[in-house]
């Protein structure tokens, strides 16, 4: 059984780029309908064999339901972003076949990263991934801010790079391999852990902390979401987190499971730093995306406050977590790529106002969703932080529970101002209106799900449930 | 008997009527179809809940009319529905007070009707829910749900500094109640279920229960509101519509008291006993303080938040002082100055329709222009102030009963609350009702409507009805609050 589902998408992504000098006309269109197609197959890959658990390629990548759960989820938010790219949002500068090409590389490399097995594979992996999302970052390339944006991410990803590496090596002087299996046999045997190996995994989990933008490791995330293409910034803060999740899961969990002691603590301070920064930050922002990120930054903070009992079930939560995450972005981002006045893109909160006198609908879409990311009852975001906390409380971290809320509380604040904006304030000018069926029925959607979770939250808990399973019998 | 699955039938109907409403394609403004559909639902709504009292045997505490509904798949994990002596009453408050608030629309004319129609009907769906959740994590559901109509209907149509108020009220509340959602997970993990009645055979660490008082109280506190939690009220009240002060003051600070029966009393005794000084203290504070604070306002709307958060003090004091009279005079405190302080909004809202304005030193003398409408005023300021005969009186006066019994201190020095109330009730009338016509008023204008008669006599008779046999709604709560008492060990204050 080969790694079919990531080999096909790299095949295909390599023929398109093959295929497209050959075509007559260079049309953006055909070949994302294409990458369409091509991640509709590979979504119909992973589904085939989500039950099927191997080690590949002598160990150096394993397949097994959670990494096919992840990936299915990875799919599906890229099918969405490939749609919305092709309907909604394609200003003339990312109207070039290369676009949907990298994004499918980068697809790839997302993919590599959750089944790596180990660190090479998994640093090679992260590679692809990083440098095809600078590419994309920087894609307008006459537009002096996107060009900025991308310089930032790519010396920021680059000096987690290095920190990534730095780190593979002292666990690798120590353990004498790379592989997670043996990393995790070494851990096993050993009476007390040495400092060095603390220090490599502590050099990881900052090179990963920056790719979750978790703080105090956040800094580029503001600019490079504000600068980068909207529809860029639509799979920055979706897709990436999930793939970094996935690995930071599977790292720590199997090969560094015994020391749980030592990088819970280090998850602690991160996840606090990120609640905190995350909440207060974004109180002061007047743009939508630079707002967002720091959304993302609070988010980021309480799902890793799942991670730390490293038990099964927090696990569980955090894919519940990552589902209804997901779906709240693509739902905000959506209706983000959406804002035009007078044909051009807008992203200030300002421009919200009085959206509710020009588009009732919409603005009662988006602020359900608004309050599901809020955490208010009874919608989804609400299940998700509910589902997380009892994790937390039944592990006796009160401290971090209480923290939890009370940013919760803070991050309310800026979300309901939103909210206010669009029902209560005057609008100075009207934005367009959504002539877009499209977007329109999906806006709907995302906020049909957010409204209706809490009649089956069950469905979702089994489901989670039994693929984190997988992870744990590798143990 | 067949069992009609009553709660989520009340629970869903104004869903339906919310359906209803948006489906009519009519213009907004004055939406006539739309009113119809909201007076329908609610008034179906309301007599479909006295089903409630009908069929309430009143020998059971425990929680009767009970469905179940799996959620989490799990036995522990269920939601599920049900009333007691001790929710019942405020159930059907809940649907009484929101066919008031909608007669009360219908003559009106406002931005965004159906949409103002729609919020008040989510509130009521949400607010029947909150009274009949016995599992914890409805309750936090439905609790919690109110805070969004209710921010819609202070921040949409409120007054001049609507959006900083309804800002203050969300973000108050939602402080208050995220606290109590870790308690309630906490006893979701400590006992491994959910369901309220099964958590009332668990007894709890002392010091344990410390914490989770505190948790529980913060929100509760903010509710009702307690001194120093009250803040938000006086700016919600006099920037919220009439109907949102109505049901605010009618319904939502009830939480407040129906959660600490519930929850802190009920759950967690021994804590309720450490914290009785101090909740006596907050009390007493906020009888006399805010009542000197009433005195002075300029605002009609302000004055009666204040004279809440006092009035709120009886019931505070009530409960904690533990024993049957005091609970009954909680509950009939509650009932009737949800009657009461409704029928006051309510009367402000129809001199702020006529007049524009809720100053005090604009009115003088309007008993001359409005003659009818001011014996009606009048009813209800002696309401307020719980004269003899009238539901307020009953309330007070079991509480002081029940205090004096406990703590002479604070029995003496609550009744100069009452006093108190006497004089800022009598002082707003003497002003607005009294004295010499004022010069802003030479405009001609109709003495009250059919609407505003029809619900002005209701109200007057049901503060009559409670004042003088309150047994009609303590028969139904004797037995639950009885069996709170048993289980509640012997306090010395």
């Amino acid at each position: 059984m080969l790694i079919i589902p990531e080999i096909f998408l790299a095949i295909c992504a390599l023929s398109i780029l093959f295929i497209v000098p050959f075509m007559k006309k260079q049309s953006y269109e055909k070949i994302g309908y294409l990458s369409l197609i091509v991640i509709f197959f590979s979504q119909f890959l992973i589904l085939k064999d989500i039950f099927y658990s191997q080690l590949i390629f002598n160990g150096f990548f394993i397949l097994d339901s959670f990494g096919s759960f992840l990936k299915s989820l990875i799919l599906i938010g890229a099918g969405l972003i490939i749609y919305f790219y092709l309907n909604i949002h394609n200003p003339k500068s990312l109207r070039r076949p290369e676009f949907s090409i990298i994004f499918l590389i980068s697809i790839v490399g997302m993919l590599l990263m959750i089944s790596s097995n180990d660190l090479l594979s998994l640093f090679m992996s992260m590679e692809l991934q990083s440098l095809s999302l600078y590419i994309l970052v920087s894609f307008s390339r006459d537009d002096f801010i996107s060009s900025e944006a991308g310089v930032k991410y790519f010396i920021i990803g680059s000096l987690s790079t290095c920190i990534f590496l730095f780190g593979t090596s002292l666990v690798y002087g120590l353990v004498g391999s790379t592989s997670f299996n043996e990393i995790s046999i070494f851990m096993s045997e050993l009476y007390s852990t040495p400092t060095m190996l603390i220090v490599g995994l502590i050099f990881i989990l900052v090179s990963l902390s920056l790719k979750i933008s978790a703080a105090p490791f956040h800094m580029w995330t503001p600019d490079v979401y504000q600068g980068a293409p909207s529809i860029v910034t639509t799979l920055l803060s979706t897709l990436p987190k999930i793939a970094a999740f996935g690995v930071l899961i599977r790292l720590l969990v199997y090969p560094f499971g015994e020391i749980i002691v030592d990088w819970g603590k280090i998850l602690t301070i991160l996840s606090i730093s990120s609640m905190i920064i995350g909440s207060l930050g974004a109180l002061r922002q007047t743009d939508l995306k630079r707002l967002m990120a720091y959304s993302t930054i609070n988010h980021i903070g309480f799902i890793l406050m799942a991670l730390i009992p490293g038990s099964e079930d927090g696990i569980t939560s955090i894919c519940i977590y990552l589902i209804f995450y997901i779906t709240m972005n693509l739902g905000i981002f959506l209706f983000i790529l959406n804002m035009h006045r007078d044909q051009i893109s807008v992203t200030s909160i300002k421009d919200l106002n009085g959206l509710y006198r020009s588009q009732p609908l919409m603005a009662g879409c988006i602020s359900i969703i608004l309050f599901s990311m809020a955490g208010i009852p009874p919608l989804a975001g609400f299940i998700g932080k509910l589902i997380i906390l009892n994790i937390i409380i039944d592990n006796n971290l009160f401290f971090l529970a209480i923290i939890a809320v009370l940013t919760s509380v803070v991050a309310a604040f800026y979300y309901i101002r939103l909210i206010k904006s669009i029902f209560f304030d005057e609008p100075v000018e009207e934005l367009d209106n959504i002539n877009n069926e499209q977007s329109k029925y999906m806006l709907c959607g995302f906020a049909l799900f957010n409204l209706t979770v809490v009649l089956y939250p069950q469905f979702f808990l089994n489901l989670c449930a039994s693929v984190t399973l997988s992870l744990f019998a590798v143990k | 008997m067949i069992s009609l699955p009553i709660l989520p039938i009340l629970i869903v109907l104004p869903l339906i009527g919310l359906i209803f409403i948006f489906l009519s394609s009519e213009k907004d403004e004055n939406a006539d179809q739309s009113k119809k559909s909201a007076l329908w639902t609610s008034a179906s709504n309301f007599f479909l809940s006295l089903y409630l009292p009908i069929n309430f045997d009143k020998s059971i505490p425990h929680f009767q009319f009970v469905n179940s509904f799996s959620w989490f798949n799990s036995d522990s994990l269920r939601f599920a529905l049900g009333v007691d002596g001790l929710s019942m009453p405020f159930v059907i408050l809940s649907t009484f007070l929101i066919l008031a608030c909608i007669i009360f629309i219908i003559p009106q004319s406002k931005k965004n009707m159906k949409m103002y129609l729609a919020s008040f009907l989510l509130l009521e769906s949400f607010l029947i829910g909150t009274f009949s959740a016995i599992d914890l994590f409805s309750f936090y559901i439905f609790f919690e749900s109110i805070l969004i109509p209710m921010y819609l209907i202070i921040g949409f149509w409120g007054g001049e500094r609507r959006i900083y108020s309804a800002y203050k009220f969300f973000l108050y509340t939602l402080l208050g109640s995220v606290l109590m959602l870790i308690a309630i997970i906490f006893l979701y993990q400590e006992f491994g279920t959910i369901s309220i009645p099964k958590l009332l055979d668990f007894t709890l660490p002392f010091y344990i229960q410390l914490w989770l008082w505190i948790a529980f109280f913060s929100s509760f506190a903010v509710k009702i509101p307690m001194w120093p939690f009250h803040t938000w009220l006086p700016d919600a009240h006099v920037e919220a519509p009439t109907e949102g002060s109505v049901i605010l003051a009618g319904i939502l600070l009830k939480l407040g008291g129906y959660g600490f029966i519930r929850f802190n009393l009920s759950i967690l005794p021994d804590a309720s006993i450490f914290f009785t000084p101090f909740i006596y203290f907050l009390s007493v504070v906020a009888i006399i303080y805010t009542s000197f604070i009433a005195l002075v306002q300029e605002d009609m709307k302000k004055l009666i938040a204040y004279s809440s958060v006092a009035h709120m003090g009886f019931v505070t004091l009530g409960i904690f002082s533990a024993n049957i009279q005091g609970l009954h005079g909680a509950i009939i405190q509650m009932i009737s100055h949800g009657i009461i302080s409704a029928a006051l909004f309510f009367s402000i809202g129809s001199i702020y329709n006529r007049f524009k304005t809720k100053q005090i030193s604009f009115f003088g003398g309007l008993n001359i222009k409005l003659p009818k409408f001011s014996v009606i005023f009048l009813i209800f300021t002696l309401g307020s102030i719980g004269l003899p005969g009238t539901s307020g009186f009953v309330g007070e006066y079991l509480t002081l009963l029940a205090v004096y019994s406990k703590n002479t201190l604070v029995a003496f020095i609550s009744t100069l609350g009452v006093i108190l109330s006497a004089s800022y009730m009598l002082m707003l009338y003497k002003k607005v009702f009294l004295g010499e016509l004022s010069k802003n008023m030479d405009k001609k204008n109709d003495d009250v409507n059919i609407y505003e008669v029809s619900l002005y006599t209701v109200l007057i008779m049901l503060i009559f009805i409670i004042g003088i046999k309150p047994g009609i709604i303590l028969s139904y709560t004797t037995s639950s609050l009885e069996r709170i008492i048993q289980l509640y060990p012997i306090s010395i204050f």
